[in-house]
């Protein structure tokens, strides 16, 4: 059983003269400031600290080190609390995840008798037959998976982030680290030292504790760093992974820190492994390292008496720290012939320790805690190589059996690894310039190592960021052993765990690798190793291990699976960040919110909807499409693509982009412009005005003016014309006037003639409009006579105004949309979607195939041939009680999908409603009516009207010429 | 680390393009950079070159340009805020993930700031005057997500400075 030492430790990150409370399924709890939720409840007592995801078998404290996954715990409004990092704060409740009722009492605890009936890849294998029981399994099975539950009534949260741009960023606080950021701060470079425990400090603090010599290595070492006024030391900040560029999200309390570095040591030292045997998962069972973090961080002992199994002289450090702090040595079990620390061997001998060298454990007993152990000997190969097996009675087992290397944003940068057959562990072999390992995951064990390695890591990285030659690697790497090549043992009953996040056992991967999951990928996938919330940082090696003796190769052939980022887990609302939304205002906004209007949204852009109050919205609409076909209207179009295209290359850069040809365009007039993409799919459209020999003025719709103006610059570099190109987009506004009053309300603000000598339809004019210059462009997008109105931002709502102020109603977007539809216009992208080509909608003759080059000819010349979809027109013939179909409603013909509604209205002019839709060939070549599925599988029948619905001869782009009424 | 954000209204903004742009600011008695991305600071306000002929001229509406040449001019209707104090570095590492320490006094940057597209100008210090300001100019359907964002972002720093 676990208990706080009497005497504080010498660096402890307890404050032991206060308490808190908090509560652990139901009960008070009691825990120092600085305690983990861990530590704290094995300080009370509680060792079994969570239930295994599959079986549900007991579990304890493993690493104490942000990897134990078995003490994860939920409160009311989070849950995956990592119980072995997370500090306890006053009045915290929490609970376990995955259990049924209480964790001594966890009603799906049975699973675990019932494992053999749970067979690696189980899942993949039954419940498929009978397929209608399917469904049945799959809710039990979702029932019982997962661990905790999200509260439904989760608020969104976010943390802000922010970047850091120093010239080294230094993974890692420990003597490599501290060693590393020092050597590159003396030679001038800025440094961020991240480490994601609460002090640095990293091995000083728990392996290397009771050393004299180290400790004060430590004290200068933190000194020289916390007074350099180049080092930013930055304490729980988890490095997240490395992307290019040196890009490494670092995740603190206070939200991600986003580091760009010109440089990188990677100081993040190791992870301590497991050794397999039975029951290797019981409460007690844990890595030395842990149980050393435990003692030394937060005053707990791990059990009152412990067999230490090790592979390694630091599993002798353990065994002299426990017994240093009350803790009792049953037995110091050695799985190599020669004791791996001959001085504390002899010394603990001297005390009457057990040492057991080229032994291991082969079982542990108890059944929610450990109560004992099986040792036995193991011969050269790591296999039980005699029959004296012997049980001690211990309540705890704490194993040094090797280590692998937190190595991943090594990885990730790009180094490679090989198997060090003497370290018994990988190691980096290759890696970039500027992306260096340092210390122990660089296979430098001791603090002389350690330190030796960082400094050469930072002497290397300086001499590369200097722009000098790098020195020749000096490897400080240990020569002694430190693991156990199979630290594996087999047993006929098995339950001895390769990964503890998953219940993987090692007959879980040698069946796997039997069926034919051989390759390390493939095995990782069928039994899921290394698949668990710690991404396999205590069963990947292992696994490799298995692996490796099945196929009869070395480690390095057997290879591993890929480190991709994240290292840890990101909190989603550290991901999420600071809410940055942005969204653009017409210049006329205001005005808009003067006149009532109700907005909407199109893309970035807010956008009037139509003006009056939110429940009058039909009436509203109508209102305002009556106002543009019996008077005037004003829309703003402010949201339109504005660019300009200047140089002697213009008219040959927009017959590169547009499908219509453009260079003999005349100047002071305009003409559509259709784009599409280089498979001849729509994506654009808008008008193109030729303002001089040099000068064109090119519009484009809302949602897509920056993609037209990346295609125009693009093309412009392809054809390597002599061209400028500006995006005007939101420095100009623009407003739309139209209606049969429209050339009145606008003669007397403007400077230039409007007749229709003067000004036809589609010719583009400059001149001055309330005194303030402006291009008119004579349009005609809602069937009325009309004119574009564009001009500096800072003026439009001066014209806005006046032209209100002389009659125009202002009309929202929605208005703006039936005046198109009975102009039977299309919208690009509503009408159209990402397939759509424009000898589908109608388009054909603003294609000009004749022109020997433009984007998407190529495409356009083979989908001319025969469309497979056509839009068309229709009116429904129900009367104005029944629902409209709404835009995506599906035309149903002989029971199948055959199209789609693409817009719809009710038109009051024409007296009924009217709608676009994309139908099949077959379908639109047809006289049939067409069946739209409405909302409730109510089917509306509608008869097919050719568009243009509304004025086809186009008499009212001239109403002096002909007396038209709507 | 004070920090204050104002709008700017007394800057002309004028863009040029064009292959005798150049020309037009010297002959105006204007500097031009020589290289792109580079601004340099006149009486004024500043010239800046946005591209191998583009060019942007702040000033306060007296300098006369030629109307012959070849090149053309646009004004433009640029939210330009003025962030004054030692702070701003604080702020830019919230919502620009270039480095602070690439503008200098008299640098200019068009970048990505609070993820819309925005143009950076540190003013060279008057002799004896405190740090150098920095001017933000943005595209103007952004000029109020722009003063909303850096008001906010600006009250947080000193919230969290205050802590």
């Amino acid at each position: 059983m676990a208990f706080r030492t009497p005497d504080p430790g010498p660096l402890e990150w307890i404050d032991r003269s206060r308490e808190l409370t908090f509560r652990f399924e139901g009960r008070t709890r009691r825990a120092h400031p600085g305690d983990c939720i861990t530590a704290a409840l094995l300080a009370g007592g509680v060792d079994l600290l969570g239930r295994s995801f599959k079986y549900h078998r007991p579990r304890g404290a493993w690493s104490m080190a942000d990897h134990d996954i078995n003490a994860l715990f939920c409160s009311a409004d989070d849950t995956h609390i990592r119980g072995d990092i997370t500090p306890v704060t006053e009045g915290m409740t929490l609970h376990p995840v995955n259990v049924r009722g209480t964790l001594a009492n966890d009603a799906d605890a049975w699973l675990d008798r019932a494992g053999r009936f749970l067979p690696v890849g189980f899942y993949y294998k039954a419940f498929h037959r009978p397929r209608a029981l399917f469904p049945y399994w799959e809710r039990v099975i979702r029932e019982r998976a997962g661990l905790g539950r999200v509260s439904a009534h989760w608020m969104p949260q976010r943390r802000p982030s922010r970047f850091a741009h120093p010239d080294v960023l230094v993974v890692g606080a420990g003597p490599a680290g501290l060693s590393a950021a020092l050597v590159a701060a003396e030679a001038g470079f800025s440094v961020l030292l991240a480490d994601e425990n609460p002090h640095p400090g990293g091995s000083f603090d728990y392996q290397w504790v009771h050393d004299n010599a180290a400790r004060q290595r430590r004290t200068r070492l933190l000194a020289a760093v916390r007074g350099h006024r180049r080092i930013a030391l930055l304490c729980r900040a988890t490095a997240l992974g490395q992307y290019a560029d040196h890009f490494v999200p670092l995740a603190t309390p206070d939200g991600i820190v986003k580091v760009r570095a010109r440089g990188i040591v990677v100081a993040t030292g190791v992870i301590e492994q497991p050794a397999v045997f039975r029951n290797n998962d019981r409460p007690g069972v844990m890595l030395a390292s842990g149980a050393q973090r435990l003692l030394h961080r937060y005053g707990v002992a791990p059990c009152r008496r412990a067999v230490v199994l090790t592979a390694n002289a630091e599993g002798y450090v353990a065994a002299a720290d426990m017994r240093a702090a009350g803790v009792a040595i049953a037995a110091l079990v050695d799985m190599h012939a020669e004791p791996s620390d001959p001085a504390i061997a002899q010394r603990l001998a001297g005390e009457g320790v057990p040492v057991l060298c080229g032994h291991t454990v082969r079982e542990a007993h108890g059944a929610r805690r450990v109560r004992a152990v099986t040792v036995a000997p193991v011969d050269a190969t790591g296999e039980r190589g005699g029959r004296q097996a012997r049980r001690i009675a211990c309540d705890g087992v704490l194993m040094s059996a090797g280590w692998a290397p937190a190595g991943a944003l090594l990885a990730q940068a790009g180094a490679r690894f090989r198997y060090d057959d003497t370290l018994a562990m990988p190691v980096p072999e290759h890696w970039p310039d500027t992306v260096v390992p340092a210390g122990r995951v660089n296979g430098a064990f001791t603090i002389a190592q350690q330190c030796d390695d960082g400094i050469a890591a930072a002497r290397h990285l300086a001499a590369v960021l200097q722009g000098q030659p790098a020195p020749a690697p000096a490897s400080a790497r240990d020569h002694r052993a430190h693991g156990a090549a199979w630290p594996v043992a087999r047993h006929a009953r098995g339950r001895n765990f390769v990964d503890l996040d998953e219940d993987v056992q090692l007959k879980d991967l040698e069946q796997a690798a039997h069926e034919g999951f051989d390759s390390i990928e493939l095995l990782k996938r069928f039994s899921t190793v290394g698949m668990g919330p710690s991404q396999g940082k205590h069963s990947n090696l292992a696994a490799i291990r298995v692996l490796a003796r099945w196929r009869g190769e070395d480690i390095d052939a057997t290879g591993s699976t890929t480190a991709r980022p994240m290292v840890q887990p990101a909190r989603l609302e550290d991901l999420a960040g600071r809410r940055l939304r942005p969204q653009r205002l017409t210049p006329l906004h205001d005005a808009h919110i003067a006149h009532g209007a109700q907005f909407l949204e199109t893309g970035d852009w807010l956008r009037p909807a139509w003006y009056g109050a939110a429940g009058e919205r039909g009436a509203a609409i109508a209102c305002e499409v009556a106002a543009v076909r019996r008077d005037a209207g004003v829309i703003d179009v402010s949201t339109l693509g504005k660019i300009e295209v200047l140089g002697p290359d213009a008219g040959k850069l927009l017959d590169a982009a547009y499908t219509l040809r453009m260079t003999t365009l005349r100047a002071g007039r305009s003409r559509y412009a259709l784009m599409v993409d280089t498979t001849g799919v729509i994506v654009d459209d808008g008008i193109v005005g030729r303002l001089g020999a040099q000068q064109f003025y090119v519009t484009a719709t809302s949602g897509h003016a920056a993609a037209t103006f990346r295609t125009l610059a693009r093309l412009a570099q392809e054809h390597a014309l002599d061209v400028h190109l500006l995006d005007r987009t939101g420095r100009m506004g623009a407003i739309s006037l139209a209606g049969p009053n429209a050339r009145r309300l606008l003669a007397p603000l403007a400077d230039l003639a409007l007749d229709e000598d003067a000004f036809p339809y589609q010719a583009i004019r400059t001149g001055r409009v309330c005194g303030h210059p402006a291009r008119l462009v004579r349009v005609g997008f809602v069937g009325e006579l009309g004119y574009e109105i564009h001009l500096d931002a800072r003026h439009v709502a001066a014209v806005w105004q006046a032209l209100v102020e002389s009659g125009a109603a202002p009309c929202g977007v929605e208005a703006q949309r039936v005046l198109r539809l009975e102009k039977g216009h299309l919208i690009v992208g509503q009408d159209t979607d990402g397939l759509t080509h424009p000898y589908e909608v109608g388009m054909g003759r603003a294609v000009h195939l004749n022109k020997p080059h433009f984007q998407g000819r190529a495409a356009l010349a083979r989908l001319a041939e025969q469309p497979r979809r056509r839009l068309v027109g229709f009116a429904l013939l129900a009367d104005a009680r029944t629902p409209l179909p709404q835009e995506c409603h599906l035309v149903i013909r002989d029971g199948v999908i055959a199209g789609r509604v693409t817009s719809i209205a009710r038109s009051a002019v024409l007296g009924r409603a009217i709608g676009l839709a994309m139908v099949d060939a077959a379908l639109a070549d047809s006289d049939e009516l067409l069946h739209v599925r409405v909302d409730g599988d109510d089917m509306v029948v509608a008869e097919r009207v050719p568009t243009p619905f509304y004025d086809p001869q186009g008499l009212r782009q001239k109403p002096e010429a002909a007396a038209v009424t709507p | 680390m004070s920090l204050r954000i104002a709008i700017v209204d007394d800057l002309r903004l004028l863009q040029l393009v064009g292959p005798g742009a150049a020309e037009v600011l010297q002959r105006a008695g204007l500097s031009c950079p020589d290289a792109e991305q580079q601004a340099v600071a006149t009486p004024t306000g500043f010239v800046a070159r946005t591209g191998r002929a583009a060019f942007l001229l702040a000033d306060d509406g007296g300098t006369g340009l030629p109307d012959d040449g070849p090149f053309w001019a646009f004004p433009a209707a640029d939210h330009v805020f003025r962030v004054t104090g030692a702070g701003w570095p604080g702020l830019m590492a919230e919502l620009c993930a270039l480095d602070p320490a690439l503008l200098a006094e008299g640098g200019w940057l068009m970048t990505r700031f609070a993820r819309i597209a925005v143009w950076l100008f540190r003013a060279p210090p008057a002799p004896g005057a405190a740090p150098p300001d920095l001017l933000i100019g943005c595209d103007p359907s952004h000029g109020r997500y722009l003063t909303t964002t850096l008001e906010t972002v600006a009250a947080s720093c000193a919230e969290s400075r205050d802590n």
